[in-house]
């Protein structure tokens, strides 16, 4: 499961950008707002999309714990002790 | 420690307007002057005051023609400020301006009891760094004396008035926000006004409020929360009752438009109420910890987008008084105020 969500999360955030960048190129420790450019809107449907990609309960996680991902990597982190482990 | 300007306004609309321009006038000028009532910090696209003068002379419009004496008093406070009259009216409507998205997270977590002696008590949270902006108001107003705590020039945000009613609100988000009363006013106004409870529901019933709401009223002995969506009002009437930021009627929850995050954020403070119980009125110390405890105070975390518990307050309508934490309630310091402690012609003993 920690692959496959690295690259659904990837695959989503991608979807959210406005040039739809390669999810490969993308950088887990860059920041999501600075580097990426992603507003507060992109970022809510981004983490909405993937949690339901994720099959992640949308009620695990709050405005703060939103907020304290500033990072694909901090995203990952956070969604990966709830995602179900498959395979 | 905040420091809390009490200004006591009294004689008519224009007059009272006047005098919290006037005591306040150094800091609404600097706080008008930080990007446009920090506005410019808060919304994704620049603001300038000329492009909101035809928004703001809508809202007015309204305002001037449901509730005149009201509308009057911003015309003072402008005055009193000695600035444009649209910027002293962009004070009283920077919520609306900001309007909503899916972003928003809400603010506030209100609770209120009438299973002993009535109280009711709330976190303010808000975007903007607005604890630098807090004054208390004690007005003598047509028909009522009333305490109320304000914000930036705000002519209402909550309070206390002589006849027995607390009023306390909380932002929830559903409808078209339209021109119309913004529900700061609307409290200033069933404080200046209300006898009664019943009285308090009729005028959040009758205005055409610019944007949707929860007002919690409570009085002696009935607490009653008036839910607000476009033209539409639910109300929810019970002994004990708390409020954040998602609808609680089942009509209104199904067009709620608060992001599925904030909404956590919002039913977890909701849950953190209920599972304390809403302590005796007189319990100031349990009342204290709740309000200045995780999750219902929202810390600072530097984000000045990000509403943050700004205050916290304790209203008690039986005793006409006001306890107030101004800025984050686990650390400063509280005070008091009480409508006792006026004369009927508005002067402190």
């Amino acid at each position: 499961m920690p692959t496959d969500l690295d690259t659904l999360a990837r695959e989503q955030l991608s979807q959210v950008l406005r040039d739809h960048p390669d999810p490969v190129a993308l950088d887990p420790d860059e920041d999501l707002v600075q580097t990426y450019g992603i507003t507060s809107l992109n970022k809510v449907l981004f983490l909405t999309s993937l949690c339901k990609a994720a099959e992640v309960g949308l009620d695990k996680f709050t405005e703060d714990d939103l907020a304290r991902m500033r990072t694909l990597g901090d995203v990952v982190d956070a969604l990966r002790p709830h995602a179900p482990l498959k395979g | 420690m905040n420091s809390v300007p009490l200004l006591e306004l009294s004689g008519p609309p224009r007059a009272r307007g006047i005098t919290h321009g006037r005591a306040l006038a150094g800091r609404l000028r600097g706080f008008l002057d930080d990007s446009l009532a920090r506005l410019g910090h808060l919304a994704d696209r620049p603001v300038d005051l000329d492009s909101l003068r035809p928004s703001i002379a809508a809202h007015r419009d309204v305002v001037a023609a449901a509730l005149p004496d009201l509308a009057e008093e911003v015309d003072g406070l402008a005055a009193g400020v000695g600035v444009d009259r649209d910027a002293a009216w962009l004070l009283q409507l920077r919520r609306e301006v900001l309007g909503y998205s899916r972003v928003t997270a809400g603010d506030c977590t209100t609770y209120a009891s009438v299973r002993g002696r009535p109280v009711l008590a709330q976190t303010v949270d808000l975007n903007g760094n607005l604890d630098d902006q807090i004054a208390v108001l004690a007005v003598s107003g047509p028909r009522h004396r009333s305490l109320v705590l304000s914000f930036a020039g705000l002519l209402g945000y909550l309070g206390v008035n002589d006849a027995g009613i607390a009023i306390g609100l909380n932002l929830v988000l559903g409808g078209e926000w339209e021109p119309g009363v913004p529900p700061y006013l609307a409290i200033r106004h069933v404080l200046d006004s209300a006898d009664s409870v019943d009285q308090a529901v009729e005028i959040l019933c009758e205005l055409p409020l610019a944007s949707s709401r929860s007002f919690m009223i409570c009085g002696e002995e009935r607490a009653v929360c008036v839910e607000s969506l476009g033209s539409q009002r639910s109300i929810l009437e019970d002994a004990d009752l708390a409020h954040t930021n998602h609808f609680l009627d089942p009509d209104f929850a199904e067009r709620d438009e608060i992001n599925v995050f904030a909404k956590n954020s919002s039913r977890r403070r909701l849950e953190a109420v209920r599972e304390a119980g809403i302590p005796d009125a007189s319990d100031t110390a349990s009342h204290h910890r709740l309000l200045s405890t995780p999750p219902i105070l929202v810390p600072d975390n530097g984000d000045i987008r990000r509403e943050r518990t700004v205050a916290a307050v304790i209203l008690r309508p039986d005793l006409g008084e006001i306890r107030l934490w101004p800025g984050d309630p686990s650390t400063a310091e509280g005070q008091v105020h009480s409508l006792q402690q006026w004369s009927a012609s508005g002067s402190h003993r």
